[in-house]
């Protein structure tokens, strides 16, 4: 066993290319995940939809109504404990590529047209409380409220902190403490803004922050540069429901390893108030699509 | 046969009630998950006078309206009190998929399984009447509803020696007025609602209801052709209002957002005492009625009724035109009241049926689901007894079904923003669109029991079931009917008609045995009710795989009627 863990380790260090993009491209996807789960609590408003089935933080109170401003208030993008949320995920090559862009109908407002993003595996995924899981007592100090699954296999979390000011990523750990392939347990330096609240069309902020930690059982240390930009993402049509008028959010993200190569990927994402991440798309740093994923009621 | 035991003896009476649009907002309640409405006969304690038989059916508009030369004010009250207990009503159950168990349990672990409560309540029906006999206002004010004795301790329990007051203490429940007619009569106000044995729509006029519909209406009833032609307005609910700038009354801020309901009824009812002379005089009597009602809304305000509710915390933020979603919801029902008596067997029967469709069920301004909620409820219930109602031996069958759904659980109580409930759990919401866009399950009013544990406490009223009830009845009189004794004994066998509905999956619910002890001494009602119910696999929790066990409450009832 430790010989195989020891060449893990010089695997890394001497960068096997598709094992890093492989740790890279499932940190990607966290931060989509997470805004999907956030958007789970106001999911709870909508007939449909399944949230704080058991969550204790699910009180009477935790129902949101969008006011249709085209802000996406901290209000309106808060997550709780217990909500659930059902995605359904497609990766490429799609049956159907979705819409990116929308076309503007004669009425001028702008539709994205998703009703025919049928296929993919229908996922369900969960908010757990940030502070009790068996990472608290590595990081005691750390402060999240919130643990959201990253991944699809959902063998990541992505440790969170909500204030009035956005969601927080703070560090990124296996589900459980001693996971097959080796445990994941990476802290940000600092605080990263995967979502800055309120929102509005034609905000933007950019993040670099290092990290540092333990990716599947080996050292890790690393920078995220991030680049976010919001705008108007008009009516999003998927093949349950419609929303609108929705934000569309595009980010950029770089992780750099300081032990090898450079990964980037693109997600762009319908944010809708007091259901959150609507629909995503990711693509590689070239431009080609690698995964859909779609809220479901 | 003894009219004075009998007015007491309120069980006997199966008087069709003024019939209603809330069959339509049974249906859209559901849909729209809000708590569950309504109920069955008013059978009230009290004598039987015109103050008190206001919730007869349209033909019964206008009673107590004839000449006189004076202004008139009639009063009656009833207060009761209840003392219960309730015995393992969780039938060792354990709790369900979902950690919810079946009825509260004591708090102590390892107590024994008894539960107590006491409460009571003053009902006071007041009528008052117009010289000339032509227009009369009526009310009904409940004091003290349902407040239980000794719940609220003034200071420290050992030490109290007082109770805080409730803070409502009085509700007015009902306040309405007719004016007669050439021609029909006239009425307009917030009345109360029941018709036939009140599987649709109940007025909560018996003594032991705690519920009762009541509707903003205005109605006219016009006699024609030997029967009732009546048609009701309800204004069922307005949306949003705002007052006037001179601050007067308020203004309905959008008239689409209302909730419009029609109510059409014909009715042959001839009421208690007609209807006692023909029995006495060995006539053959039938009587009966259809209502059809319609209900409608256009658009609605999510956010106004939410914040009513404290589903949603109330927003400081004006209302305006982005609140409204479209809801294109539309809502029927149709209602068959029958009743036949001849000499000493009586039978009674009513079925009704609600078709609804939501265009758009979405709460979520800005949110359009693709498809819309249907459903289609039915409910059908028979009761008889032959002999004399209130002397000697006499005995029937009652019998009946309500429609279910396939959903887990019950769906008598469906949370707004809850979750969908899982194989096991005892009760949740029916419908989940998209993926389950069907409510067919109809719950009677929680005031139209068929028995006291099973379904009036656990479940919480009637719905996916079909249920037998044989009884049998002693009844004597004595004083020209100022001492009345009965005895009755009811067993009530009930089945899921939706398998998925149950706890364990299984269709058997179980077999309950009801019997009662009464007396009336004038105004004075001592009942002793007690029941035994032997639940059936249906209770079992399919995860634990524990057996549903008996329980038994016990209930002592005391009215003072005037």
């Amino acid at each position: 066993m430790a010989v195989a863990v020891q060449a893990r380790r010089d695997d890394f260090r001497q960068g096997d290319a598709p094992r890093r993009w492989s740790s890279l491209g499932r940190r990607l996807l966290a931060w989509g995940c997470a805004a999907s789960v956030v958007g789970v609590a106001a999911c709870a408003a909508d007939p449909g939809a399944d949230a704080g089935a058991s969550g204790p933080a699910m009180g009477p109170l935790s129902l949101c109504l969008p006011d249709l401003d085209g802000t996406l208030s901290a209000a309106e993008a808060r997550g709780y404990v217990g909500a659930k949320a059902r995605v359904l995920v497609a990766a490429a090559p799609l049956a159907q590529m979705p819409d990116l862009e929308g076309v503007v109908d004669s009425a001028g407002r702008r539709v994205v047209d998703w009703r025919d993003q049928r296929d993919g595996v229908e996922q369900e995924m969960a908010v757990a409380d940030g502070g009790a899981g068996w990472w608290a007592a590595e990081w005691p100090d750390l402060g999240a409220d919130l643990a959201m699954p990253l991944n699809g296999d959902q063998t990541l979390l992505g440790l969170y902190k909500q204030d009035a000011a956005g969601l927080w990523l703070l560090a990124i750990v296996s589900a459980t403490a001693n996971p097959a392939r080796g445990r994941t347990l990476i802290r940000y330096e600092a605080p990263l803004p995967v979502l800055r609240t309120p929102l509005r069309a034609g905000d933007a902020w950019t993040a670099t922050i290092a990290t540092s930690g333990t990716l599947d059982g080996l050292p890790w240390q690393g920078i995220d540069a991030w680049q976010v930009r919001a705008t108007a993402g008009g009516r999003l049509e998927l093949p349950d429901f419609s929303a609108g008028p929705t934000l569309r959010v595009r980010t950029e993200v770089e992780v750099r390893s300081l032990l090898g190569p450079t990964a980037r990927r693109t997600q762009i994402s319908w944010m809708f108030e007091c259901m959150g991440e609507l629909g995503r798309a990711t693509l590689d740093g070239g431009g080609a699509l690698l995964e859909r994923r779609l809220l479901r009621p | 046969m003894s009219r004075r035991c009998a007015a007491a003896r309120t069980e006997a009476r199966r008087v069709p009630r003024r019939g209603r649009s809330a069959v339509a907002v049974l249906l859209l309640s559901a849909m729209f998950g809000l708590a569950a409405l309504p109920a069955r006969r008013v059978e009230a304690a009290l004598p039987t006078t015109p103050v008190t038989r206001s919730q007869e059916t349209f033909s019964s508009l206008g009673q107590g309206l004839w000449d006189r030369d004076e202004a008139g004010f009639a009063a009656a009250g009833l207060l009761r009190t209840r003392l219960e207990l309730l015995s393992n009503l969780d039938l060792d159950h354990g709790v369900g998929p979902s950690g919810q168990p079946l009825f509260p349990s004591p708090l102590a672990n390892g107590a024994e399984p008894l539960l107590t409560h006491a409460d009571m309540r003053l009902r006071l029906d007041l009528a008052a009447y117009a010289p000339r006999g032509m227009v009369t206002v009526r009310g009904r004010l409940d004091l003290l509803d349902n407040v239980a004795l000794g719940g609220a301790p003034a200071g420290p329990p050992t030490a109290s020696i007082g109770q805080r007051p409730p803070a409502a203490p009085l509700t007015l429940r009902r306040l309405w007025a007719e004016a007669l007619l050439p021609f029909g009569v006239l009425a307009a106000g917030r009345m109360g609602s029941h018709w036939g044995l009140g599987l649709l729509t109940h007025g909560g006029d018996c003594h032991d209801c705690d519920r009762g519909d009541a509707a903003d209406r205005v109605a006219l009833a016009v006699p024609a052709l030997g029967l009732v032609w009546a048609i009701a307005y309800d204004f069922t609910a307005i949306g949003p209002t705002q007052p006037r700038p001179n601050g007067s009354a308020a203004l309905d801020l959008d008239p689409a957002d209302d909730v419009r309901t029609w109510t059409f009824a014909a009715v042959h009812a001839l009421g208690p005492e007609i209807r006692a002379r023909r029995q006495g005089a060995g006539r053959t009597t039938v009587e009966g009625g259809v209502i059809a009602s319609h209900r409608k809304q256009s658009l609605d305000v999510p956010r106004h009724w939410l914040e009513q509710e404290g589903v949603v915390e109330a927003s400081a933020t004006p209302l305006d035109a982005g609140q409204i979603v479209r809801r294109d919801a539309a809502a029927t029902a149709l209602d068959l009241w029958l009743r036949l008596q001849r000499r000493s067997l009586r039978v009674e029967l009513e079925a009704a049926v609600l078709s609804g469709r939501i265009g758009q069920a979405s709460l979520l301004p800005g949110v359009e689901l693709r498809d819309p909620v249907e459903s289609l409820q039915w409910a059908i219930a028979l009761e008889s007894r032959y002999g004399a109602e209130l002397e000697g031996l006499s005995f029937g069958v009652d019998g009946g079904a309500a429609s279910g759904d396939p959903a887990p659980g019950f769906g008598v109580r469906q949370p707004i923003a809850g979750a969908r409930p899982l194989p096991g759990d005892l009760d949740g919401a029916q419908a989940a669109p998209p993926r389950d866009r069907r409510l067919d399950n109809f719950r009677l009013h929680p005031d139209a029991r068929i028995d006291r544990l099973l379904f009036r406490e656990i479940v919480g009223t009637v719905t996916d079931a079909a249920w037998i009830r044989p009884h049998v009845r002693w009844a004597r009189a004595w004083h020209g009917g100022d001492t009345c004794v009965v005895a009755d004994l009811a067993a009530v066998a009930t089945f899921a008609l939706q398998p998925n509905s149950t706890p364990s999956g299984a269709r058997e619910l179980g077999v309950e045995l009801d019997p009662t002890l009464s007396l009336t001494l004038r105004g004075l009602l001592i009942e002793w009710q007690t029941a035994v119910l032997l639940p059936g696999a249906g209770f079992d929790n399919a995860f634990t795989g524990a057996a549903a066990q008996p329980a038994w409450m016990s209930r002592l009832f005391l009215g003072f009627a005037f």
